[in-house]
């Protein structure tokens, strides 16, 4: 009897054997996937100074008293003290139109439907990315047979760094082309959509390919490890800088549409894209609000819906806490920073947490306040873009705004009060964000940017820029102590960069006027380079010389975890399966991408 | 002795058996598993006829003004 027990005993282990290697190979992927998505929890920020080449963080480092530096990483902002530097290049695509112009504003689509990838292929298009194709204009301008369809960036015309030539007087004596880096300039959505993808695309291209095909971005691939994702802009939420993170769409200027429809930036980044990929950041921190975001009367208040929809923003307001999108939503008011605070301590991105916070200063075009150059918010409410636009036209006399959308019987001391009462500074938006996410225990992705700076190089506007340049660096700092309180540069990677460059150039002079004289004075008093210290452009006489941006490269500040950027320079990249020849002593954009991802896909440290 | 083997050879078909039905299943079943992706009715056409092309952006004697307008300015798409 007990033989026969033993005998269908080991029959039953064998059986149970093999159930349990069944059980074990079943349901092994559902019960180490989260193990394995839960990852190695580490944090990685991306901080993008718009606009900030290395001459505009120069402008803030001088103004802040740092000693005249001519090259390198520099010092003075807390930026520069991080450990890794490195330059990058920006440049993006060029494709022909049908009048035979090659124009970066071109996707390979022939534009005639202007939903996103709906238009077929530009008859006789394939991709060629050699020869570099910089044009003869901003926004392309070459014509022609065998060109190729990547701008590319040539050191030997351009310079090899941003401090060679220092200044486009020396260009010719050098052998470089002062023209050149005006040529072709990639533009915020182009190059965001490198930096979280990886893949070069057109002017305008929202996360989308050269085809207009979906891309999967940085913070998608956070999320898929179980991380939580952020967004924070100085700017509008729905601007190219935040809006390539979280959309696929084919224009930059596809903000917002009336539920339930998709195909634009707000929608997508809270619901899901046309084809359901999700992107549903945990945070989304910036400017954009209706309020007098574009009143330059100087009475208001006046709602105009620009950046969000109207349905959108009464959805939201008036359902705060439960609207349909599932997001706690602030908007500007009273105590803001106070307020944003306080509900950033509430919000568990493990329970499903999530904070949308809307601001705006009134008559700013939907942007935060403008510090200006010595923190006095001298420049709240008024328009971001009057100086250059009023000087050109005006023999380099500016004319630029004065006057705000005041309220009823408000006075200009208290708008500027209010204004500053009722919405956060970038800083104040940047520890929100962290205080969210940094209970997420998988790590998170973040990025915060500094996207007025843009506007004010635009305007060819020092104060505005150095101001704004000063709410960024601060931003960083904030960061900076915030990583040395949560895991160290083990479990934190920083990386603070731009997107883009502008084409300003400083004179030796400069320190000694900003002492002198003030950025203020500088900015809107003195219309020559010789007086001002600074010019815009290639032209050294004229001081309001160029209001686009440049193809120069770019520096990048790094340090922590496993970011290794150094890897990757004077390497090439890969782009639509061909091989592009790196550039001796620089990185390009998407080299940070995929020093980003690898970051976060990294294996755990022991 | 030829009995044992046989009993033997017969445990190992049975765990080799049971071994296969695990693979198949582990490559079969995740599939199975994919959320399912989410379908709406975004009334495309109408709202491409209600918009069909972008507004133009600000006029200006200031051709860079028109650049950057276009990028800084541009109203939205679907205004």
């Amino acid at each position: 009897m007990i033989s026969r027990f033993r005998q269908h005993l080991r029959w039953l282990s064998t059986l149970m054997a093999s159930l349990l290697c069944t059980i074990w190979f079943v349901c092994g992927p559902v019960t180490t996937l989260p193990a394995a998505a839960a990852g190695n929890g580490v944090n990685v920020i991306l901080m993008i100074g718009d606009g900030m080449g290395w001459e505009m963080a120069r402008a803030a480092a001088l103004a802040k008293g740092a000693p005249l530096y001519k090259r390198g990483k520099g010092r003075g902002l807390s930026f520069q003290n991080l450990a890794g530097y490195s330059l990058a290049t920006t440049y993006g695509t060029t494709v022909q139109g049908a009048d035979g112009r090659f124009s970066t504003g071109n996707s390979a689509l022939d534009n005639s439907n202007p939903a996103t990838a709906a238009s077929p292929l530009r008859p006789g298009f394939s991709f060629k990315p050699l020869p570099f194709n910089p044009g003869t204009a901003s926004d392309g301008g070459a014509t022609g047979s065998g060109l190729g369809n990547l701008v590319g960036y040539e050191p030997k015309r351009g310079g090899p760094n941003p401090w060679t030539p220092i200044s486009p007087a020396l260009s010719a004596a050098g052998g470089y082309d002062k023209e050149y880096i005006k040529y072709s300039v990639p533009d915020s959505a182009n190059t965001a959509t490198t930096l979280y993808t990886g893949v070069k695309s057109y002017n305008n291209a929202m996360a989308v390919d050269l085809y207009e095909k979906d891309l999967k971005t940085i913070l998608q691939t956070a999320k898929d490890l179980g991380k939580s994702a952020g967004l924070v802009t100085s700017v509008p939420i729905t601007h190219a800088t935040p809006g390539a993170a979280t959309s696929t769409v084919n224009r930059r200027s596809k903000y917002d549409n009336d539920f339930p429809a998709l195909d634009n930036i707000l929608q997508e980044a809270l619901r899901q894209d046309e084809d359901g990929d999700t992107f549903l950041p945990e945070v989304l921190l910036g400017g954009g609000h209706p309020l007098d975001f574009e009143n330059r009367t100087n009475a208001g208040p006046i709602y105009n819906y620009v950046y969000i929809k109207k349905s959108t923003y009464d959805e939201l307001s008036t359902k705060p806490t439960s609207n349909r999108y599932g997001y706690t939503f602030l908007e500007r008011g009273p105590n803001a920073a106070r307020k944003l605070a306080t509900t950033a301590k509430t919000i568990d991105p493990e329970k499903g947490g999530k904070l949308f916070g809307l601001y705006g200063a009134r008559g700013q075009n939907g942007n935060l306040p403008t510090a200006s150059a010595n923190g006095d918010y001298s420049s709240t409410g008024l328009d971001n873009f009057s100086l250059q636009t009023t000087a050109v036209p005006n023999n380099q006399v500016p004319t630029p705004d004065q006057t705000r959308p005041l309220a009823p019987g408000e006075t200009v001391a208290q708008f500027i009060a209010k204004e500053r009462n009722e919405n956060p500074r970038l800083v104040d938006l940047t520890q929100a964000a962290l205080d969210v996410l940094g209970k997420d225990k998988d790590g998170f992705w973040l990025m915060v940017e500094g996207g007025d700076i843009d506007w004010a190089c635009h305007d060819n506007s020092l104060d505005n820029l150095i101001g704004t340049m000063n709410e960024f660096d601060a931003a960083v700092q904030a960061t900076i102590s915030w990583i040395d309180t949560h895991g160290g540069w083990r479990k934190n990677v920083l990386v603070v960069s731009a997107d883009h460059d502008h084409y300003l150039t400083l004179n030796d002079n400069l320190p000694d006027l900003l002492k002198a004289k003030g950025p203020e004075a500088l900015t809107f008093q003195e219309n020559k380079p010789a007086g001002a210290g600074h010019f815009w452009g290639s032209d050294p006489s004229i001081k309001y010389g160029w209001g686009s941006h440049s193809n120069r490269p770019v520096p990048v500040y790094y340090q922590g975890g496993a970011f290794r950027l150094a890897d990757y320079v004077g390497k090439g990249y890969k782009a639509y399966g061909a091989d592009v020849p790196g550039i001796p002593g620089l990185v390009d954009q998407s080299h940070i991408y995929q020093a980003m991802r690898a970051a976060l896909t990294a294996p755990a440290r022991p | 002795m030829t009995s044992t083997v046989r009993k033997s050879l017969r445990r190992l078909a049975w765990f080799m058996a049971g071994l296969l039905c695990a693979v198949l299943c582990a490559i079969a079943l995740p599939s199975v598993w994919q959320p399912a992706t989410a379908t709406q009715d975004i009334g495309y056409a109408a709202m491409l006829e209600a918009n069909p092309q972008p507004r133009s952006v600000i006029s200006s004697r200031n051709p860079e003004f028109e650049a950057m307008a276009a990028s800084h300015l541009e109203p939205n798409f679907y205004q």
